[in-house]
């Protein structure tokens, strides 16, 4: 066992071989490992200071704290989200595993994340403040027969989408198409919701699922669940869509399977609001 | 029987009382890892009363550093079983 002291600093582009290495010898990863790249490469618009923290001891990376940055748009600022990926030190340099954390939520000004935490990680973040952005996602089985009512429009082709979006939006959905997202306008009367979704396959079962990352006005979304999911489900080429409580700002759910799941968050001023899935999760999701 | 820091970090670390001095860290100690941390800064909440906020859960990493906190706090030495009280 070394005595030198672990060194704790961002991670970088150079890092890439490293880190995969790592994740895969610790079985923090058992896909293929290419899939990890896109970690150390994504490129959106948003301001990227590092890839993660990582703790390295005698040049060799011992642990890592991976960290995917997007902003959003809100009314009246931009706020910068931080989304934890992986949080791993190797066991004989778990000294290091809180300077690590410490490293990337000091990091001022941003809007912490964690998706798909492991037990241990929503353990800690929930000391550290986090606060879970929901219970869990239902897996809706969509039924086809439901036709559109008049004046209610559901828009996939980004052409014909694209040009009804407010710059913020129109922002979103250029930068997920390229990851193979779906995006569709429904629209009726003067209100539009934007949803976005990322086709993946469940691990446990043949199944084709498209998950939704966004939702723009949870409302009416939900108001005509049944006659959309069934169309969006058919356009993605899945078979159910898997939706967010968090997505939901409070709209009651629509019918299907519950399946816990912890999202957790924590905003600089650590107020209470809606989080949603979009740039971090489309890295790891298998389409 | 009174209860003090190093009770409550041995028994949370599962370590020997006699090993516990206000040298030992999460750097020296191999079972002082971050969620190991986390347990003990509840642990240490609710045998002393006090409250350690997210910041001063990164500065509480070592023993000396956790007696000053909770000597601070007029709790260094407690009665056991005071906290159920």
């Amino acid at each position: 066992m070394t005595t030198a002291q672990p060194r704790v600093r961002p991670a970088q582009a150079a890092d890439e071989a490293a880190v995969i290495a790592l994740l895969v010898r610790a079985r923090q990863w058992t896909g293929d490992p290419d899939r990890l790249r896109p970690l150390f490469r994504y490129e959106w618009d948003a301001a990227v200071p590092n890839r993660g923290f990582v703790v390295e001891v005698e040049g060799c990376v011992v642990g890592f704290c991976g960290a995917i940055y997007s902003d959003r748009q809100r009314r009246d600022h931009t706020e910068r989200i931080c989304s934890f990926s992986f949080y791993w030190v190797d066991p004989e340099h778990r000294s290091a595993s809180l300077r690590l954390l410490q490293a990337a939520l000091t990091q001022p000004g941003f809007t912490f994340t964690s998706l798909s935490p492991n037990a241990n990680s929503r353990a800690i973040l929930r000391r550290l403040g986090f606060r879970e952005a929901s219970a869990g996602y239902r897996l809706c089985l969509p039924f086809p027969g439901w036709p559109l009512p008049r004046g209610m429009r559901l828009l996939h082709r980004p052409e014909d989408l694209l040009p009804l979006l407010d710059t913020a939006d129109e922002r979103l959905v250029r930068s997920h198409i390229p990851y193979g997202c779906g995006v569709h306008l429904l629209s009726a009367g003067a209100r539009q919701s934007l949803i976005i979704t990322k086709p993946r396959r469940l691990e446990r079962a043949p199944l084709r699922v498209s998950e939704v990352l966004y939702l723009s006005d949870p409302g009416l979304t939900l108001a005509h669940w049944h006659r959309a999911a069934w169309r969006i489900a058919r356009r993605d080429r899945s078979s159910a869509l898997a939706l967010d409580e968090g997505l939901l700002q409070g709209e009651k759910p629509p019918r299907g399977l519950f399946r816990a799941r912890s999202r957790l968050y924590r905003r600089p001023d650590r107020s209470e609001g809606p989080i949603d899935a979009l740039y971090s999760e489309l890295l790891f999701l298998v389409d | 029987m009174r209860s003090d820091v190093a009770d409550v970090v041995s028994s949370v670390l599962r370590i020997p009382r006699e090993t516990v001095s206000d040298t030992l860290s999460m750097e020296n100690c191999a079972n002082w890892d971050s969620l190991a941390h986390v347990d003990l800064m509840v642990a240490l909440e609710s045998t002393f009363g006090v409250t350690i906020n997210e910041d001063q859960i990164f500065d509480l990493v070592n023993v000396g550093a956790i007696r000053r906190f909770v000597d601070a706090r007029g709790h260094g030495v407690i009665r056991e079983g005071a906290a159920d009280q």
